[in-house]
């Protein structure tokens, strides 16, 4: 039976590259939620604070990925 | 607020960017370890936290419902000299929170009223944006007394006063939904021509 750690690759050259890209999206969704400081448009601030959200969940996402999952494994 | 916000998103994204080189260099050392939590865990769920509640106050204020062009006369009947507009009534007598007036009135109390609150707005928004309003704007369901209820239910005023105890039942059938509060307090809003 496959282990779910052999599905995806791990070690530390995944854990850096994900890694990488979890900041690069905790940085685009940290400026995209900033957004709504500067904005009293009601439809940007209905796309603002779902995007960023879901930028900040991908980057805690790669994080759990690459620090907690690809070293598991 | 806005600059003690800007000065945390300031700090999050230095952290953050000392988090990505100590993280890159040695991935599995404690320090970087750490690092990463901070920066790409704490930090950024505070800031989103942060920025849900901002978004959230500013989505409740008069100024922001009344930014739609369609919203401009509801909000203009707020300063009309009539005691009998409940919403001027409320409005410059203090009834209601000034700063957020639509909100506190269009909203059904608990956690199911600001869902379902958040869900007209996004219809509104909508509709302001990709359709058509329609010339006259209506409610989308009938007016909920709890609305009225979650100030007055309990108020000395309502229950022993204002001819709510004429019939006897009356106040009964208001708690039930049976009436309507906009049966007697029909004028919600002064539209000026």
């Amino acid at each position: 039976m496959v282990s779910p750690f052999q599905l995806f690759p791990t070690g530390p050259e995944a854990t850096t590259r994900v890694l990488k890209r979890g900041v690069v999206a905790q940085i685009l969704g940290i400026l995209v939620l900033a957004g709504a400081l500067f904005t009293k448009m009601p439809l940007l601030m209905v796309v603002i604070i779902p995007v960023g959200a879901l930028l900040i969940a991908l980057g805690i996402l790669a994080w759990v990925w690459a620090v907690v999952w690809a070293d598991a494994g | 607020m806005s600059v003690i916000i800007l000065a945390v998103f300031a700090a999050v994204m230095i952290l953050l960017l000392v988090g990505l080189t100590r993280a890159l260099k040695s991935p599995s050392t404690g320090f970087a370890r750490s690092f990463a939590v901070v920066a790409m865990v704490l930090l950024p769920s505070v800031w989103l936290l942060a920025m849900l509640v901002y978004a959230d106050s500013e989505m409740k204020k008069v100024s922001f419902c009344t930014s739609c062009h369609e919203m401009k006369p509801y909000g203009e009947s707020l300063h009309v000299d009539d005691d009998e507009s409940l919403s001027a009534s409320h409005y410059q007598n203090n009834r209601v929170d000034k700063t957020k007036a639509c909100y506190v009135c269009h909203t059904e109390p608990g956690l199911l009223g600001y869902m379902d609150a958040k869900l007209r707005g996004l219809h509104d928004v909508r509709v302001h944006y990709f359709g058509k309003a329609p010339e006259e704007l209506e409610l989308v369901a009938p007016y909920d007394n709890a609305v009225c209820l979650k100030c007055h239910g309990e108020a000395k005023s309502f229950l022993e006063g204002g001819g709510h105890q004429y019939p006897d039942t009356l106040i009964d059938a208001l708690k039930a939904g049976e009436m309507s509060c906009l049966d007697c307090h029909d004028l919600a809003h002064h539209l000026e021509d």
